[in-house]
């Protein structure tokens, strides 16, 4: 190992500014998160405190061992979405420690809109429930759901059946659901409960049914009453769909903990006794990683401020300067890091893939820190098979088994996101920074590009370009690809997992960290095929 | 000349092996001297004190039987047949059972064993208090005016205490240490505390006689210490000042009295000696005076005929081994020291750590002490029967331990007592340790101003002063740093994250304390191992230290505090030099249900016997009528009823045994 040293001077007026420029980003990121927190009209909460029910996230807090960390997912879903309920939508996702295990927590928002499912609520859990199963997870249901928002329902109803799908696979792969619940449950919500290996009903407030009754009316003329049909005695006494029956929410909660007792818990030989805080203070990444992403910076100062002692094996730091490449550890997890230090070319993508498949034969996890503008381009690069070599990388980080942990740092354009671990390649955890931007390419070249294009175009008709028509055009173009490049839209259409404070890096990563080695980490030697 | 010496030395008898027919502190007291003297110690103990130290601390222990002294401490055959089949020339009796019991030394001597304390005439001369102040007055020594007749009705005690005029005070002939005492100040009270005394005295001593005195209300409570040998050598050890009683139970004592002149002093020694040559007295014993300040004139009291609790004053001001002279006195050597021999030097001051709650009319408490740590003060002595863990058993006497201090003047005395009662970690159940702190430190005690009625007076509604905000809020504080520690070391997995760390807003961590029934909220956030914390809108910067299985260390605003901490059962103890004592319990997060008490039900308020049932199922009542008689460490507690009603159902027996809680009976509301 070799301790990383820093260049930076951060007296200097561009570091000075760039973390006030950080800091702003970071009021936004507070503002956003705030916005997260709604749940509900002060009606609707006056109402839930009068029939002493706790709100979502109190749930939530009760449920975790006291002075235990959670990692809440994707906050800021629907963020930008005019049309859905807003950050976050109607349920609270995150990772929790109960009884000492980690596991997945979902939690209705039952007092907003009736904790009903929007399109992007519905995303969300399928996304977490993906989280649950690529990471052996026992997920904890804390249930209160109108089910569908009917406005939505052309959104939800083919794609919302995986959910219960979701809740099987678990169950068949070993791992653990717990539902409890709270309120409403019904129709296909039903299925949750009554598909989760354990169900807890909390007396005189659980409602679980196929049909309620007046539907039971509409359809067989039967005259029934909500406990009659769904009540938690019935299902507790009679059906046997409840296999607790709670007194109280803190009672069920209780039981909810007691199961956890019972199950599987990470390795504990995977769990590292000790390890060394870095040896430069994260507070420093404010100055140093660019807001303005034309501006490059060195990601090992990013390295030394996020692992255990600022300690960095690089490997092949003479070739492909443009990624670097390293293994060391983060809160004593061991991990290969792969940084982009701007532009790709045939070397570093090269220099990637193999280091890639050193990882997968070590069994170590790769961290992917993504600011890149993408592959390099012009003659020179095609002729030297710039596709095959980044096709390499591409190939590699698509086959490859140990987990993936993405944060985009600044740009992330091209086939770039992609060889780097983007969305689409499924990395076990995605975040990013709030100065973080994507797209096929920057929006001013996305804006340059169209505009040669329907020059040409114009050219190839015969008619007239309109100059100022055009220059119109273009910057609606720049404006609408900049928003749509944003981590704001990003984090709203569920593109990561959340935006993080930069200083906060660490820890998060830790956290993911600590969730991916719950288990053995197993790498492969299996690739597809490759050009040399 | 040779013959005589021959002669001497024969009837000097052999004690190579003692038999200590006692328990506790002064079971250990005995043994320390014994060690000293090369004497084997034969240990007697019950059920409920096989863990004790003094247990431990003898050569051989045996197990005696039940707990109930008349099972153990009190069987006499027993003692003296244990005696004999482990070779023990001796007993020593202590203080208390059978110290007293001429009946016992007269058996101890049909045996052949020899019982260390005067012989059995003077035991029984002085075991009955109108027996003694006859003989008393007939040797010239003051006695106060009073009844001591053999007519013991209560028609007849009445007469005489209008004789006599109120206030008067009722006594066990056979008694001590508060046990059957009564003052009755007017006619209307006589024939309640009459029953009453008679009821107490006779289950504490097997004797039920009583006798009446002219009540003193502004004595001070002055005892010399006496000794004689089988040789006709009789001297005095000075005083001991115990006029800081509650209830005639010695609080605390000391040497010299911080008012008595020397000419009163040599007086009251002479009347001392003059008490003990009546007696031909031929061991230790006390002769207890009351002085009467205003008049300058003193009473004799009694005559308390072992070694009284509060002996190591004594011991300390003028060096000598009482328990060594004991033994050498029963042995028949002569006295060591004359009259003259005796000097006292500097002071010398002890305080009684009883397991009571001075804020709750001094109920006495049982249970397990979770900590025990003395400080460490030069001139410090402690006599007790305890160690970390051990039990305070309902079956005997309250007491802890006795604090004693020397040094060279009253003020430094009394610095170092508050001191130690500032640092001496007593945990697990309740003690007068910060009752006994504030008198030590009140104006009155440093200049001397007390007499016997000084506590009734000034601590009679005693409550803990010290209760601030501060007090509270940093025990709770400590008690949510040992646990958050605790948490911390048993952590596995994301150790490396902040405590408590959330990526979104959240409110901060929470935990519930109950207080004497209030609950406290304590909010917490952590970073690293800096915490804030607010308990009502208080804000406090917390820094923890370091902390072991029973301690811990932080900075509370920047100040370094060290607390002790046990718990038991979610109770909480605690304890700082500065703020005292604190108990407190953590309210779990997720409550297990307990039945609800029933309605008009009654509960015993701590474990104790039941003396006697005033009521049977199917009578009226109303409300503070007397219902159950508990008893618990030797005193008697009253339910009575808070309502008018219908004794419905009662669930305990006479003379039987039950826990804290227990439900008593139940009573149908009228």
């Amino acid at each position: 190992m070799a301790t990383l040293k820093t260049n930076v001077n951060f007296s200097d007026i561009a570091h000075v500014s760039n973390k006030e420029e950080m800091l702003k980003l970071i009021d936004q990121l507070d503002k956003n998160l705030k916005e997260s927190l709604f749940q509900g009209k002060d009606r609707h909460i006056t109402k839930a405190r009068k029939r002493n029910k706790f709100l979502a996230r109190e749930r939530i807090e009760l449920l975790l061992d006291q002075d235990s960390p959670f990692l809440e997912l994707l906050p800021l879903s629907g963020l930008l979405n005019k049309s859905s309920f807003g950050a976050g939508g109607t349920s609270v996702s995150g990772i929790g420690v109960v009884k000492g295990k980690l596991c997945i927590i979902n939690s209705n928002v039952g007092t907003r809109k009736g904790g009903s499912i929007d399109a992007e609520t519905m995303n969300k859990s399928l996304r977490v429930n993906q989280i649950a199963i690529e990471n052996k997870l026992t997920t904890i249901n804390l249930v209160e759901s109108g089910g569908a928002n009917l406005p939505d329902q052309d959104k939800i109803f083919n794609y919302g059946g995986k959910s219960f799908k979701d809740i099987t696979n678990r169950s068949k792969a070993g791992l653990t659901t717990i539902s409890i619940v709270f309120g409403n449950a019904t129709a296909g919500g039903a299925y949750v409960p009554g598909m989760s290996d354990f169900s807890i009903f909390q007396k005189q407030a659980a409602k679980v049914f196929l049909a309620g009754p007046p539907l039971v009316k509409m359809a067989t003329n039967e005259v029934s009453t909500d406990e009659e049909l769904g009540g938690a005695e019935m299902h507790s006494r009679v059906s046997g769909v409840s296999d607790y029956l709670a007194d109280d929410e803190l009672d069920a909660i209780r039981i909810a903990r007691d199961i956890m007792r019972i199950v599987k818990g990470s390795q504990a030989q995977l769990i590292p006794k000790s390890f060394t805080e870095p040896l430069f203070s994260s507070e420093e990444l404010l100055s140093i990683v660019p807001v303005n992403l034309s501006k490059a910076f060195d990601i090992r100062e990013l390295i030394m401020r996020i692992v255990d002692g600022s300690d960095f094996s690089e490997f092949k730091s003479e070739y492909g300067a443009t990624l670097v490449t390293g293994w060391a550890s983060l809160h004593g997890y061991p991990i290969g890091i792969i940084g982009n230090n701007g532009v790709i070319f045939s070397e570093s993508a090269n220099k990637g893939a193999q280091f890639i498949q050193l990882c997968n034969k070590n069994d170590i996890p790769i961290l992917f820190l993504q600011n890149t503008t993408g592959y390099m381009v012009g003659k020179e690069y095609e002729e030297g098979g710039i596709i095959k070599n980044g096709a390499k990388l591409i190939n590699s980080v698509s086959n490859s088994e140990v987990p993936h942990l993405t944060l985009m740092v600044g740009n992330s354009y091209g086939a770039g996101n992609y060889g780097m671990c983007g969305r689409s390649f499924e990395p076990r955890f995605l975040f990013s920074y709030p100065n973080a931007k994507l797209g096929v390419m920057g929006s001013e070249q996305l804006a340059g590009v169209m505009e040669i294009i329907q020059k040409a175009a114009a050219k190839k008709s015969g008619t007239e370009y309109n100059e100022e028509q055009g220059e119109l055009i273009k910057q609606m173009m720049m404006q609408e690809a900049e928003k749509k490049s944003s981590p704001w839209y990003s984090s709203s259409q569920l593109w990561d997992d959340g935006i993080i404070d930069p200083r906060e890096t660490r820890n998060y990563l830790g956290f993911a960290l600590a969730v991916v080695y719950s288990r053995d980490i197993k790498g492969t030697d299996a690739y597809g095929v490759w050009r040399h | 000349m040779r013959n005589k010496k021959h002669q001497y030395i024969l009837k000097i008898k052999n004690i190579d092996t003692i038999l200590i027919a006692n328990r506790g502190e002064i079971a250990s007291r005995v043994i320390r001297t014994c060690n000293k003297m090369g004497i084997r110690t034969i240990a007697l103990f019950s059920e409920a004190d096989k863990n004790l130290p003094y247990v431990h601390e003898a050569d051989v222990a045996v197990h005696i039987g039940n707990p109930e002294p008349h099972h153990s401490y009190l069987d006499q055959e027993k003692i003296i047949r244990v005696a004999k089949e482990h070779q023990a020339q001796a007993i020593h009796p202590g203080y208390g059972f059978l110290s007293e019991n001429a009946d016992f030394a007269t058996k101890c001597k049909q045996a052949n064993i020899i019982f260390i304390g005067p012989h059995a005439k003077a035991i029984s001369a002085m075991g009955s208090k109108s027996e003694a102040k006859r003989l008393m007055k007939e040797h010239g020594v003051p006695i106060v005016p009073g009844y001591q007749g053999a007519d013991q009705s209560v028609q007849k005690l009445k007469d005489e205490a209008q004789v006599l005029g109120y206030p008067v005070l009722l006594k066990a002939t056979a008694g001590g240490g508060g046990k059957g005492m009564r003052i009755v100040r007017s006619k209307d009270g006589i024939e309640n505390a009459v029953a009453s005394a008679k009821r107490e005295a006779q289950n504490a001593f097997g004797d039920d006689n009583l006798i009446l005195e002219k009540f003193i209300s502004k004595g001070r409570h002055i005892e010399f210490q006496i000794f004689g040998d089988q040789h006709g050598n009789i001297i005095h050890i000075l005083e001991r000042e115990c006029s800081i009683q509650r209830r005639y139970q010695k609080v605390i004592e000391e040497s010299p009295s911080p008012i008595l002149t020397e000419s009163v002093r040599n007086d009251m020694g002479s009347s001392a000696i003059s008490a003990a040559k009546a007696l031909n007295y031929d061991n230790a014993g006390t002769v207890e005076f009351i002085y009467d300040e205003t008049e300058g004139k003193y009473y004799f009291l009694e005559v308390n005929t072992r070694l009284q609790v509060e002996h190591p004053v004594t011991e300390e001001v003028t060096g000598l081994d009482l328990v060594e002279m004991q033994i050498e006195a029963a042995q028949g050597l002569p006295l060591r020291i004359t009259q003259g021999d005796v000097k006292s030097k500097g002071y010398a001051l002890e305080t009684r750590l009883y397991a009571e709650d001075p804020t709750n009319g001094f109920m006495p408490d049982s249970g397990k002490i979770l900590k025990w740590d003395i400080p460490n003060v030069d001139g410090l002595r402690i006599e007790t029967a305890i160690q970390n863990g051990s039990e305070i058993s309902v079956y005997y006497d309250p007491m802890i331990a006795k604090l004693i201090v020397w040094d060279r003047d009253r003020q430094s005395v009394i610095r170092k007592m508050k001191y130690v009662l500032r640092q001496l970690v007593c945990m697990g159940i309740k003690t007068n340790q910060e009752f006994l702190h504030d008198i030590i430190s009140s104006q009155d005690f440093a200049e001397g101003k007390y007499d016997t009625n000084y506590l009734e007076e000034n601590y009679n509604n005693y409550s803990t002063g010290n209760r601030s905000d501060y007090k509270v809020d940093s025990a709770l504080i400590a008690a949510t740093l040992f646990h958050w520690q605790e948490r911390r070391q048993n952590q596995t997995i994301l150790r490396g994250l902040p405590s408590g760390w959330r990526n979104n807003f959240y409110q901060k961590q929470k935990v519930t304390y109950r207080l004497d029934g209030e609950a406290i909220q304590l909010h917490y956030g952590f970073n690293g191992d800096t915490a804030k914390m607010s308990i009502s809108e208080r804000p406090y910067d917390v820094l923890f230290i370091e902390s072991d299985d029973s301690s811990i260390s932080f900075y509370l605003n920047g100040t370094r505090l060290k607390y002790s901490l046990r718990e038991e059962n979610q109770q909480i103890f605690t304890h700082n030099e500065n703020t005292g004592q604190l108990k407190f319990e953590l309210v779990e997060r997720f409550p297990t249900k307990k039945k609800g008490k029933i309605e008009g039900s009654y509960e015993a308020p701590m474990p104790s016997q039941v003396m006697e049932i005033l009521v049977k199922e199917g009578d009226t009542i109303k409300e503070g009528d007397g219902l159950i008689v508990l008893s618990s460490m030797k005193m008697e507690n009253l339910i009575t009823a808070t309502q008018d009603g219908t004794v419905e159902t009662i669930y305990v027996e006479e003379n039987t045994n039950i826990e804290s809680g227990k439900i008593l009976l139940k009573i149908t509301e009228a």
